[in-house]
Parts: C-alpha cells; structure tokens; sequence
C-alpha cells in the first residue's frame, strides 16, 4: 500500500483527466491497477473498432450519436476525428463540392474507405462502447473524487487530512 | 488496386462471423464494470467470467424472446 495523500482529489481535474486518457482519474485517485486495466481495454475496444471500420468509424457529419459516444474516448477519439476529419477535408479540396450523401458515398467508395454493412455496425459499437465505458470511469472517478476517496476499497489511503486532524 | 491499411480501409466482414464479435465486446464491457465495482482487484478475473456468461445469457434470452414474438405475435 502506498502513503496517504497530502491533498484532497479535485473533482473537475479528476474529470477532465478522466475524459482525456482513459483510466487516468483512477491513478490521480491512487488506484493504478484499475486505471491501467481500465486504459488497455478502453484503448483495445476503440481501436478494435478503428481497424474493422477503418477512417470512417469516426464520422462527425453523417454518425452524429455514434460520434458523440466515441468522443467520451478523450485523447482517442481526438486522434480519430483528427484522421477522419484530415481525409475527409483532402478529399473534399481534390474532388470538389458534393451534391447529396449518395455522392459523397460514392466518392468514398472509390476511395476505397466508404464503411459497408454489416462493418459500420461493428466498427462503430466497439468504438461508441468504447466511448460509453470511459464515461462510466468518468462518473466513478468524479464521484469517488466529490467523496474524497482515494486508494484501493479497505486501504490505509481513505484517510483525508481533515479526518486525521479530528478529535 | 489500391493497397488495404489499417485504420484507413473497413475490413470485410462475413455476415456469420458479426454475431460472434459480440463476445469481445461483452468480456471487454465486463472488464471495465467490474474493474470499476470490484471491491477487490484481486476477485476480479473471478467476477468477469460469470459477468460475460450474464450478458451473453441475456442477449441470448431475449433473442430467444424476439423470435418468438416476431414468429408468433406479430
């Protein structure tokens, strides 16, 4: 077991880091094991995802709810629309305006990237469940933060420095 | 014909095998709700066995139940 911490969890920051790397509001909160298991299965899933559906898992335009789930996955799905967002741009510059979604379907088949079914169902579960796990670790990290939690369940490290201070 | 890459092309799928990738997506969903509830790390790879077979007993029961309300009642 580690030592007790000098400080209480600030809530805010245990969400932010919490959203931003998966598993991260669970080390800030003193339990390491469980945010390295909750980052490696995270990360797995969302790109689990990424290499069945390929760049247009992540379509900000067309998959609007999938979209905002896989965005729950904080640096991941950052790096995904970035991707997503960098081809979709470069091929819009090289081919030109689109009409109507069916057109730019096309476009994207020939490319060689338009998500057929059954693959966009896949690719965009894994990833939008991906996105809806961390925001659960997001919730118990914020949670246990508000509690002033920190350490594993039954550790010495739940102490806060105003209980130590008490009669 | 234009060289497939990972995380750029979609892979192709076979229809029969979409219904078997539900099984990843249970263990790793269970992995992440037990790691987050369990008391205790160490009665984790105990509890997320049976948190799969739950959820794959589940999906398969209301299957079950679909089937026969979209064989029998509609």
């Amino acid at each position: 077991m580690a030592t007790t911490r000098k400080t209480r969890p600030i809530p805010l920051l245990a969400l932010f880091i919490a959203w931003l790397v998966p598993g991260a509001g669970h080390v800030y909160l003193g339990r390491t094991l469980r945010g390295l298991v909750i980052f490696v299965t995270i990360s797995a899933t969302f790109w689990a995802g990424l290499a069945v559906g390929g760049v247009m898992t992540v379509d900000s335009q067309n998959e609007r709810w999938w979209f905002v789930a896989e965005m729950f996955t904080g640096i991941h799905g950052l790096v995904a629309w970035h991707q997503s967002k960098s081809f979709t741009d470069r091929l819009a510059a090289d081919k030109g305006p689109v009409e109507n979604l069916d057109e730019w379907n096309a476009l994207l088949n020939a490319e060689g990237v338009y998500l057929p079914y059954p693959t966009d169902n896949v690719a965009r579960a894994y990833a939008g469940v991906a996105g809806l796990l961390n925001l659960l670790c997001v919730f118990d990290a914020v949670i246990l933060s508000i509690m002033g939690v920190t350490g594993e369940p039954g550790g010495a490290r739940r102490k806060q420095p105003a209980e130590e201070g008490a009669p | 014909m234009i060289a497939w890459q990972m995380f750029l092309n979609p892979m192709t799928l076979p229809s029969g095998l979409v219904l078997y990738l539900v099984i990843p997506l249970c263990v790793s969903v269970a992995v992440v709700y037990k790691t987050v509830r369990a008391q205790s790390l160490r009665r984790l790879w105990i509890e997320i066995p049976f948190a799969v077979a739950y959820m794959l007993a589940g999906l398969a029961a209301l299957a079950v139940a679909l089937f026969l309300i979209q064989e029998y009642c509609l």
